[in-house]
């Protein structure tokens, strides 16, 4: 064979552990062969690593241990002498906390082209009482998939109308949706009414700006008519004992008292700034998902601290006449305007694996590199109010976190090791499982080693 | 155009004494009536032809013809004398193309299978133009026009006709004017729909030409040797293009953008077609090409109106292309003409045709001289219609048709009065001579007195009441001399309403009124000549009603608000266009890191030199460093490659992606309408890529001709063609082509039954002419000869390996199915598209010899992709194939680069190795390696520059060259987008400026796109994203 390949121990190391699963077969789709990892069971610790914590200074040949599913010891050099503890050897490798997707439907939606595997949009446009979690598919391919790339934490939505439901937080690995539940009700998924006339399919005549115009603010006046209908209901629910119970309004109790998130879809200027002004009138907890014209609302969104989901950077510029790289100077804009960010993929949960390489373009234009770390692992997890366990290597955190031949951003990086709250994860996937498959039918043929 | 047949008859009927085609009259039942057709129209300015004016002049006509014309020329006793003094007298304008719809058509036996092909349609024989379109005409000075169909791609002949109110009147100049043609599609879909596309529209013409000329070949053997031969089938349609294709008549080439005329251009050369083009208006946007194609063209005068800028974020929408053509489009005539093109122009297209004259104003305003108006309109017309000698100008001989109008026609005051048709009047406005205005006294029979003051033009009647008060009179009506109005019964001391209706004579009203009572009445209003200082205040009174108009007298000046659009355009309009395209230099480039992707591999610290557009050495530095006059370019710290190639694109391509209607289309070419103004092209520079496989889509089992393109930005289609590629053709297998409702195939059988049937056509095709041409010319010449038919012509090129098939596929079913039948027809596929289980059957696409131009990483959008695996590149590459990454979106194309890293990270491959996914090897595939795909000496200049290592995620393209001009650098960039943001604001400035004096006319418009009205055609809109993976797109970038 030719200087084809550079097949280095990780890859053969990545192999074998792919090929005990083969052992299991291939599976029909929308079934991961994938075994769910069990609790850890003693404590591990992975040195001579270079451990890149995020929240603070990067350590190189640095350890990282945890047990019990939490991290208990960070440092450089030797690691402690821990009993029991598994010690895995991780020279010239890399550790970074898991990354963590932001937007998503994984679990809701297995084929694109195929509506009956979509669990993400109920029938109405006012739909607060569904939660997602119920729906999430443990055994989905695109779990594994996903995972297979660092994605370790996903917030998973429900969309569609105008709220669609209730989104969930899980952790990529379980049997069951209990088990992958990080938070079962997360937040309330609101889309924020558009302006913009669309044609359908890029045919037809746009609205007119007056009729558009006309349809957003009565889009808006239902919003707030939902939002007060509920609160009139839940005060007058909590001072009668006859009143009948209404299952919609019930499930925006947490949100309408500002306790719990409203994930908000907007994505322009006035959507944004109209947005906030909305949440700031009902005293409302929010966070904006889209924000393509976050920057143009960033004094608004500076000064009522609401953080953005960005919700992905590869998109063509939104005129003929914009900047080529507006899309992706965008995280940069935000950055310089103190607005707290994160980055989603924004392609659709099957290729979620490109979170990562995504979020490397905002580097690429501009953005620190550190800072478009942290937008997809500790600001992502402030953002969804997970900064206590998630998003950072430090001491007291669940030990959800990767080891990498190298930077996450890189394409050309591979994930060696992943653990879930200290559980030892299996990297192959569907497509793994292929590749080997199809390698034994050449290797039969005598065409390849 | 010229009508050589037609002139003749058309003299001879001049100088006939008697009436023309009596004989065709029925006897006088009754009287007859007699009606003097000598006129004189006396003391004119007559403007002879554009740049002769006489002044005082008369003209004399007589049986629709004129008799003389100038100062001194003597009143002939018979005439009727019309007194013109003040009066101006206008050759009657020409309107060369005015389109109408001539209703549903019956279909015949002969007709063409296609509804949009029916060139037998004759206007001579179809029912006149509405009465009130030619009084509209009248009303803006138009005496003739030649009349076309306006639906079709062969739409029918013409019919040149006077535009006379009676129906009798409206004579034909000319019976038999151009063959109407348009690139029309149908907008919709299903299999009657062909086509849906613009390219099956031009697919379709040319085939109907060649079936004009086989049809036309047939009948003359027929004709020498009925005796062996079958007779020709009926062919209205064929028989009909005859005069056309043997340039007996010219073509009127009806198009919906400039571009679209330069399309055209290319079938009018195949086919030598006289052709004259009925523009959009738009030519200004590529002028040096439409000047270049030496053609006559009639244009519209439909000017855009101007983008809403007023709501802030609505602005942010407005592109700069928008605005440029906005503020740009009244030059077009001007600019046309100035570069010698000869211009008519026409009403059509205008959102309402009555904007006609206010819009020729405007072009005016913006430089158009009034004599090249005038000339548009009158002698070019006639010259284009090849009856300069009869119309056009007022000269003795000529036909007598004329305009009268008082003031200059090309200024806002002006008044036609009479447009006259074949020497008969036509009376469009009431001359002054019953308008009166001023200050009155009113007296009545039954002895009131008030002071009124009067303006009939206005139709104003105030009464002085006393005490500074006025009572106006309600419902004034002015009919010629005859004035009705009703008062309040307060005036005249009573109660309810009082009518009057009186007669204007001279310089007084006398009348009758009615009291409320019935009582009848006699007033009279007579000047009031006492009062001289009354005047005056009704002059300001008057200045003050007229507030609104104010505005509206600016428009006046000849100074533009805002300022006059700039000279200087750009290619293509709008952000990031070009003045010039960039040029060719000779380039020395040193201290990079060079992936010259070839033999020599990565070279570090190494050294390109390019000249002439040609690599002449790739490696370390040459002793003697840059040759003098060489653009020297440091790249330390850079990477170098050869500009990246995408060998899936639907960018850049108008008028639909599909010809989705029939189940092959393999006659439809994306070469025919390939965009260079697509911004997407820009962007995807901006990416490092420089090279696209541009494919038709995937909705058919055997799809549309491709078309290899490099981004020569700023350049025409024909710059951009590489036409050393190997010609392709796209085919499709799997979900896509089965999935079009009521039509054949419905499963993967259906399928290759299909793509085996089209072969086995061609075989047979490809028989026949064997067979025909191998016999001896006196054979050939007594049989019939076998039909040109593009569909089998293209599928015969593939089996004798003229040309390769890029075959959209998915499942390792499907893909084997192909190889096999590509086997037993003996030829080989050049690659798969998308692939996704190619890597199931790598085996046999290697052997096969076949490319896989694969997605790095695309799956789960549908359920033919669900064993889809980021491997499959990789894989493939390892077990031989010639593996390539495609984007096949026009945003993805922008990051090719990275798409070949991840056959680094999915199997493993050395990153050179998999940088030829994007380089090398679709370069093979499409057969240009020889030219370009890596840095060798010898190959096109074409290279990237990129901040880092290319597989890095953290690569930035910093430059993009192609054949040793620079198409991209970031320096430029930040230029090009300076300019465009001041140029837009510049523009909304301006058209703010503007709307602040023209909030009436403004209004009056509505919210429409620039652009046609319903032609059944639209400028091109650039709308992307019109992938063939409609539905992979979503999964894609529709995250919620």
């Amino acid at each position: 064979m030719k200087k084809r390949f550079t097949m280095n121990n990780n890859m053969f190391l990545k192999l074998g552990a792919i090929l005990t699963t083969m052992t299991l077969g291939t599976s029909s789709w929308g079934q991961s062969r994938q075994i769910p990892a069990p609790v850890q069971s003693q404590p591990i610790v992975i040195h001579s690593a270079t451990i890149h914590t995020v929240s603070g200074d990067t350590i190189v040949n640095g350890y990282v241990a945890f047990d019990q599913g939490i991290i208990t010891a960070i440092g450089q050099g030797s690691p402690p002498n821990i009993r029991n503890a598994q010690l895995r050897d991780a020279t010239g490798l890399h550790v970074y906390p898991g990354l963590i997707a932001a937007n998503t439907n994984l679990g809701l939606s297995e084929t694109g082209a195929v509506p009956i595997t979509h669990d993400f949009n109920e029938f109405g446009d006012f739909t607060p009482e569904t939660r997602c979690i119920i729906a999430v598919n443990p055994d989905t391919d695109l779990i594994p998939v996903t995972r297979a790339n660092g994605i370790l934490t996903a917030v998973t939505s429900p969309s569609g109308g105008v709220i669609a439901g209730r989104n969930a937080i899980i952790r990529l690995d379980g049997w069951t949706w209990e088990d992958l539940a990080i938070q079962a009700e997360a937040g309330l998924i609101l889309s924020w009414p558009s302006q913009r006339g669309r044609r359908f399919r890029g045919f037809g005549p746009r609205r007119n700006p007056e009729d558009r115009q006309k349809r957003y603010r009565e889009g808006i006046e239902r919003i707030e008519q939902f939002f007060e209908d509920a609160s009139a209901y839940l005060k007058a629910k909590d001072h009668s004992d006859i009143l009948e119970t209404d299952l919609r309004f019930e499930a925006m109790r947490p949100f309408v008292m500002g306790e719990k998130p409203i994930y908000v879809q907007a994505s322009s200027q006035s959507q944004i700034e109209e947005a906030v002004a909305f949440a700031q009138r009902r005293s409302l907890k929010i966070i904006i998902v889209g924000g393509f014209e976050a920057d143009r609302a960033s004094a608004t969104l500076v000064k009522n601290n609401v953080p953005v989901i960005l919700n992905g950077l590869h998109r063509l510029p939104s005129a003929r006449h914009s900047d080529y790289d507006e899309p992706f100077t965008l995280p940069l804009r935000l950055h310089e305007a103190g607005v707290k960010f994160c980055i989603a993929s924004g392609t659709g949960s099957a290729h979620e694996r490109n979170l990562n390489h995504i979020t490397a373009t905002a580097a690429a234009y501009g953005l620190p590199k550190l800072e478009a770390l942290r937008s997809i692992t500790l600001n992502a997890a402030e953002i969804l109010g997970l900064g206590d366990t998630h998003g950072s290597i430090e001491t007291g955190k669940t030990a959800t976190l990767i080891v990498t031949t190298g930077d996450p951003l890189e394409i050309t990086t591979d994930v060696i090791l992943a653990y879930i709250d200290g559980r030892d994860i299996d990297l192959g996937s569907r497509h793994k499982q292929l590749f080997l498959k199809y390698r034994e039918k050449y290797k039969q043929l005598g065409l390849i080693e | 155009m010229r009508y050589p047949r037609l002139i003749g008859t058309m003299l001879l009927a001049t100088m006939v004494i008697t009436p023309i085609a009596q004989g065709q009259r029925g006897p006088t039942n009754g009287m007859r009536e007699t009606e003097v057709r000598a006129h004189a129209i006396v003391n004119a300015t007559i403007i002879v032809r554009p740049g002769q004016r006489l002044e005082g002049a008369n003209l004399v006509i007589r049986d629709g013809i004129i008799e003389s014309v100038g100062v001194d020329v003597n009143i002939p006793s018979d005439a009727q004398v019309w007194d013109a003094t003040g009066l101006t007298v206008y050759p009657g304008f020409i309107d060369a193309a005015l389109l109408i719809d001539p209703g549903e058509r019956e279909s015949s036996p002969g007709a063409h299978w296609n509804d949009l092909v029916h060139p037998e349609i004759n206007m001579i024989d179809q029912p006149l133009p509405d009465a009130s379109l030619r009084e509209q005409m009248r009303k803006m000075g138009f005496t003739s026009a030649a009349v076309y169909p306006e639906q079709g791609i062969f739409r029918g002949t013409g019919v040149f006709i006077a535009l006379a109110d009676e129906d009798e009147h409206a004579l034909a100049y000319l019976d038999r004017t151009s063959m109407a043609v348009a690139f029309q599609r149908k907008r919709r879909f299903g299999r009657n729909a062909y086509p849906n596309s613009m390219m099956g529209a031009i697919a379709l013409m040319r085939q109907t030409l060649y079936d004009a000329q086989w049809h036309e070949a047939s009948r003359r053997v027929y004709e020498q040797f009925p005796q062996g031969n079958e007779p020709t089938i009926r062919a209205d349609a064929l028989d009909a293009l005859q005069m056309t294709i043997n340039r007996y008549q010219p073509v009127l080439f009806d198009v919906s953008d400039e571009l679209d005329a330069i399309r055209a251009s290319q079938v009018v050369n195949e086919f030598d077609l006289d052709v004259t083009y009925l523009g959009s208006g738009f030519e200004f946007r590529r002028l040096n090409e439409i000047v270049a194609l030496n053609r006559s063209f009639i244009v519209p005068l439909n000017f855009p109106k101007a983008p809403e800028v007023k709501d802030v974020a609505a602005a942010e929408q407005v592109s700069l292309r928008e605005l440029t053509t906005w503020e740009q489009a009244p030059t077009n005539p001007r600019r046309l003409i100035r570069a010698g093109v000869q211009v008519a122009l026409t009403t059509n297209d205008l959102e309402n045709r009555k904007d006609f004259l206010g819009n020729l104003r405007k072009a005016i305003k913006h430089d158009l001289t009034e004599d090249e108006a005038l000339a548009s309109l009158t002698t070019t017309p006639a010259a284009m219609l090849g009856i300069e000698n009869v119309l056009g100008t007022l000269e003795a001989d000529k036909v007598a048709n004329f305009v009268v109008v008082e003031g200059s026609i090309f200024e806002k005051d002006s008044k036609i009065r009479e447009t006259w048709i074949n020497g008969r009047r036509h009376e469009i406005s009431k001359a002054a001579q019953f308008q009166i205005e001023g200050d009155f006294d009113f007296w009545t029979n039954r002895g009131h007195f008030q002071q009124a003051t009067i303006d009939t033009e206005k139709k104003s009647i105030a009464f002085d009441v006393g005490e500074e008060k006025k009572l106006k009179a309600k419902k004034v009506s002015v009919e010629k001399d005859r004035i009705t109005f009703l008062l309040d019964g307060s005036a005249l001391d009573t109660e309810g309403i009082v009518r009057f209706s009186g007669l204007i004579a001279g310089n007084a009203i006398a009348g009758t009124g009615i009291m409320p009572d019935g009582d009848r009445f006699q007033f009279t209003f007579e000047p009031d000549e006492e009062d001289e200082d009354a005047e005056d205040e009704v002059a300001m009174a008057s200045e003050d009603e007229n507030d609104d108009d104010q505005p509206e007298a600016n428009e006046e000046t000849d100074e533009i608000k805002g300022g006059p659009p700039p000279e200087t355009l750009t290619y293509p309009i709008g952000a990031y266009g070009l003045e010039a395209p960039p040029q060719s230099q000779n380039v020395y480039v040193h201290n990079a890191t060079i992936w010259t992707q070839g033999e020599a591999g990565i070279i570090e610290n190494g050294c390109l030199v390019i000249e002439n557009g040609k690599i002449t050495h790739v490696g370390a530095e040459p002793s003697g460093g840059a040759p003098q006059g060489y653009l020297v370019l440091d790249a330390e710290g850079k990477h170098i490659t050869p500009g990246l190639l995408d060998c899936h694109s639907h960018t850049g391509i108008s008028g639909g992606v599909n010809e989705g209607s029939h189940s092959v289309t393999s006659e439809v070419r994306i070469a025919d309408v390939v965009n260079p103004d697509d911004v997407n092209w820009y962007r995807q520079l901006a990416g490092g890529v420089n090279c696209v496989n541009q494919l038709h889509g995937s909705a058919n089992a055997i799809g549309g001709q491709n078309s290899v393109v490099k981004i020569k930005w700023g350049g025409t289609v024909e710059d951009m063609r590489v036409p050393d590629a190997i010609a392709g053709i796209k085919f499709a297998l799997g979900e896509n082509p089965k999935r079009s409702e009521g039509r054949y195939p419905d499963t993967r059988m259906g399928v290759e039954t299909v793509i085996r049937d089209a072969f086995t056509a061609a075989s047979d095709y490809k028989a026949h002419w064997d067979r025909y041409l191998a016999l001896t010319t006196d054979v050939r010449e007594r049989i019939m000869p076998p039909r040109r038919d593009l569909q089998l012509e293209a599928l015969v090129e593939i089996i004798k390996g003229e040309r390769i098939i890029h075959c959209h596929s998915y499942r390792q079913d499907e893909i084997l199915m192909l190889i096999r039948v590509a086997d037993d027809f003996g030829f080989t596929i050049g690659t798969f598209q998308h692939v996704l289980e190619g890597y199931k059957v790598a085996d046999a696409i290697a052997q096969h010899g076949a490319g896989a131009s694969t997605f790095s990483d695309w799956w789960a959008y549908k359920v033919e992709v669900m064993d889809a695996v980021p491997y499959n590149g990789a894989l493939m590459d390892e077990v031989g194939v010639v593996v390539s990454f495609n984007s096949d979106s026009s945003e993805l194309a922008r990051r090719m680069n990275t798409e070949a890293a991840k056959a680094v990270r999915y199997g493993g491959l050395d990153p050179q190795e998999a940088l030829k996914f994007v380089t090398i090897n679709p370069a093979k595939q499409l057969r240009i390696d020889h030219r370009i795909g890596s840095l060798e000496p010898g190959k096109d200049g074409d290279f990237v520059i990129w901040s880092h290592n290319p597989l890095s995620t953290y690569a930035r393209c910093e430059q993009n060259w192609i054949e040793g001009a620079r198409y991209f650098d970031l320096r430029i960039d930040e230029m090009l987008r300076k300019k465009a943001r001041d140029e837009r604001q510049r523009i909304m400035q301006k058209i703010l400026v503007q709307s602040e004096s023209l909030k009436k006319s403004e209004k009056e418009g509505g919210d429409g796109p620039p652009g046609r009205g319903a032609r059944g055609q639209r400028p091109s809109v650039l709308i992307q994203g019109d992938c063939e993976e409609f539905v992979g797109m979503e999964t894609i970038e529709g995250a919620q």
